[in-house]
């Protein structure tokens, strides 16, 4: 009998420490729930090929977590959202045939840890395609277990392809709709320019160019246009931003601890950096800025020109100034006027 | 007589060997000396030099130290350096380290220094058989003499030289002199340098950096707590994204949900279903059913231009509402016009239910979040 009671004893104090001892169903799917977490390479890649021909690209991906990940590589379509380069992401449709030219090798893969891998991309373009095909290459995790009682999320990197195929029916017609600042005047610089363009083709351009700043006639300053090589889709516009800020005093980002602090409209907040090696960029007065946008039309390169006029006024600056000058001349005034009484007075006393 | 004779030659001798040591010491080398030129390239107009230079012996007279070049290579060929006549700059920093211009630990000489270049060598260049000859000199007087010992490595940097490197590429001597203050020469050592041909001194890097760009999940699960009718829950997983990437482009970030809403399994029937997908968050009120997502900024990059942005569905900035799904589409909900070398963006859900929701711990939903660069 006492031999039973210590059996009993013993085989509950055992159940006891295992289910001390062993985690509970969320801590063990916290724990072991690593995330995801991978570096893709390229950025958005611009491929032209002709009807009936094969193109290929490669991505290029590393898994950044510490153990392996199942990677599944799959196909969404894009188009423009808004008018700032933002893709619009949609599932494929039956209506989206490029869906059935497109292959992955491998399509789905397990990415050891810290390891470049790359997929290549094979796009098989039949003999009756033509013109644009937007497309962003999806890599996320092969298998994905949904947890109940909870919200499952799914993380997926995606890359973007622009794929032109030449047909010879291919129209590159790009116009400026709009080039303006985004003040007509400024207390300092920096100041801001928007051109939008309107892609009226039926294939997507990357254009280029250069904003010049001028001082009457004068060329005081340029900056880049578009280096990032952003695109216009075709039917859209898009609207790229250009900075000028070879200017002193300038504002500039408001830095704390290292990093920018957005107000509530999540403009970053800026502060006036006096830079006195610079100057000689201080602005004053009535400038012109012009674009050069020139995009390439298949056979040569089309450049086209806008100009806005702004003005730089360092208000507060001017308004010391007045002040000083108002006080100064008041100041003047009165002594002058001092001056003039006591002749008066003298005068008065020598008639007398 | 004879006595005083061997007398005299006694203290002749005696005298002799008493006189000997200084006439070596005028023979002897520096203890150590270098002339580092900024660029050895040649025809090299303005090169900066880093002198070092150790005593032979102290206590010393020594009250300035010059530095020779040479008009020729070393085998007596050819032309040297040029010196034009004017005052260098003298500047120097104790390295007791080392960790300056990788040199090796040196002390600024005591005294106020002052430097002269001139082409008059006449006095302080040493001359005759087994010397070149000499282009110019650069001398740094103000030595502090009586503070000076041979314990120690002096380095000065001298700008301003107005020194020209020698045309062709070779070995020339300079030579590092010590003398007095009159000047006399006290001691001297070759200090050779060798000028490289055009572009032989330097190395040109370049470097590519690939584009990238990284996206991260903290976790693939996030639970909200058990809500009644007199509650709003918001999840407590803290799960966040990560965004990355060196393109001024950007990126933008996307939510799908499977269902547009939290559904169990135990009571299909009353699923608590999202909001309006209108362009402006809905609210959330205790008591009336509503599911939504609710992205807010974590830790902001550091080194990026810009900061995230939300979409009008998402820019919530309170506890009482969420924006809505989209089902069909993805839908955007934050994006960021610029590069950043890390954006956090935590990612919550929020819910509320009315009394007839049904009790069960098995709702749920699938969030697709996708990250893609902008175009």
């Amino acid at each position: 009998m006492k031999r039973r009671v210590w059996g009993i004893a013993a085989t509950l104090a055992v159940a006891v420490s295992i289910g001390l001892l062993a985690p509970s169903p969320r801590a063990a799917a916290a724990s072991s729930d690593p995330g995801f977490n991978i570096l893709t390479s390229p950025l958005p890649m611009k491929l032209t090929t002709q009807p009936g021909k094969t193109v290929t690209t490669e991505v290029r991906f590393k898994n950044l977590n510490n153990t392996p990940q199942g990677i599944k590589v799959g196909l969404l379509r894009f188009g423009a959202a808004g008018e700032d380069g933002q893709p619009d992401l949609f599932d494929l449709t039956p209506k989206d045939a490029f869906a059935s030219w497109v292959h992955f090798e491998p399509a789905e893969l397990i990415a050891q840890p810290n390891v470049w891998n790359t997929v290549k991309v094979t796009i098989n373009v039949p003999k009756d395609a033509g013109l644009g095909y937007y497309m962003a290459v999806t890599l996320s995790p092969a298998n994905l277990q949904t947890q109940k009682g909870a919200a499952s999320l799914r993380g997926t990197a995606a890359q973007l392809i622009l794929l032109n195929v030449e047909t010879g029916k291919e129209q590159r017609n790009v116009n400026i709709a709009s080039f303006k600042t985004s003040r007509g005047l400024y207390e300092y610089l920096p100041a801001t320019f928007t051109v939008k363009l309107r892609n009226n083709g039926n294939i997507f351009v990357s254009p280029s160019g250069d904003l010049f700043l001028y001082k009457g006639k004068k060329q005081i300053g340029d900056v880049n246009f578009n280096p990032a090589g952003g695109a216009v889709l075709p039917k859209s516009n898009r609207v790229y931003t250009i900075t000028w800020d070879q200017g002193f005093p300038l504002y500039k980002n408001k830095l704390v601890d290292g990093k920018t602090i957005p107000d509530k409209h999540a403009v970053p907040k800026q502060q006036l950096s006096w830079d006195f090696s610079k100057a000689n960029n201080f602005r004053f007065g009535r400038y012109t800025a012009k674009i050069l946008v020139v995009y390439d039309n298949g056979s040569y390169d089309v450049p086209m020109e806008a100009t806005v006029n702004f003005w730089v006024l360092p208000w507060k600056i001017m308004l010391v100034l007045l002040v000083l000058l108002l006080i100064i001349g008041l100041g003047i005034f009165s002594f002058v006027r001092g001056l003039i009484n006591r002749g008066r007075g003298h005068g008065r006393g020598y008639r007398r | 007589m004879y006595k005083n004779k061997r007398f005299l030659l006694s203290a002749a001798a005696l005298l002799f060997f008493l006189v000997l040591p200084t006439l070596n010491a005028g023979a002897t080398q520096l203890n150590q000396a270098s002339v580092r030129l900024s660029r050895m390239t040649q025809s090299f107009a303005g090169a900066d030099l880093f002198v070092t230079f150790k005593l032979n012996t102290t206590p010393t007279s020594v009250a300035k130290v010059s530095i020779c070049f040479p008009n020729t290579k070393s085998d007596g060929l050819g032309s040297g350096f040029t010196v034009s006549a004017g005052t260098p700059t003298v500047t120097g920093t104790d390295n007791k380290s080392g960790a300056i211009q990788n040199s090796p630990a040196t002390t600024v000489p005591p005294g106020t220094l002052t430097a002269a270049s001139t082409t008059t060598t006449t006095g302080v260049c040493p001359t005759g058989a087994g010397f070149p000859t000499w282009a110019g000199v650069i001398t740094i007087s103000g030595l502090t003499s009586a503070s000076l010992t041979n314990s120690t490595l002096y380095g000065v940097n001298i700008t301003g030289s107005g020194l020209t490197n020698p045309s062709a590429n070779a070995q020339y001597n300079t030579m590092v002199v010590s003398s007095n203050s009159t000047p006399t020469v006290i001691d001297s050592t070759y200090t050779p340098t060798y000028i490289a041909n055009a572009t032989g001194d330097q190395v040109t890097v370049t470097a590519a950096v690939n584009p990238n760009f990284s996206f991260s999940l903290s976790a693939n699960a996030d639970t909200i707590p058990a809500v009644d009718s007199s509650t709003i829950q918001t999840s407590t997983g803290n799960v966040y994204m990560t965004v990355a990437t060196n393109s001024p482009l950007g990126y933008t970030a996307y939510v799908k949900s499977q269902n547009a809403q939290l559904q169990s399994t135990l009571h299909s029937g009353t699923p608590i279903t999202t909001g309006t997908f209108d362009g402006t968050p809905d609210t959330v009120t205790a008591g009336t059913t509503k599911y939504g997502f609710v992205p807010s900024t974590g830790t902001a990059c550091s080194t990026c231009t810009g900061v995230p942005v939300y979409d009008a569905e998402y820019a919530v900035a309170d506890g009482t509402h969420a924006g809505s799904f989209n089902s069909t589409n993805f839908a955007s909900f934050v994006t960021h016009a610029g590069y950043t070398n890390g954006d956090q963006i935590y990612l919550r859900e929020r819910d509320a239910v009315n009394a007839a929701v049904q009790y069960a711990n098995d709702y749920s939903d699938v969030l697709t979040i996708v990250a893609a660069g902008n175009f």
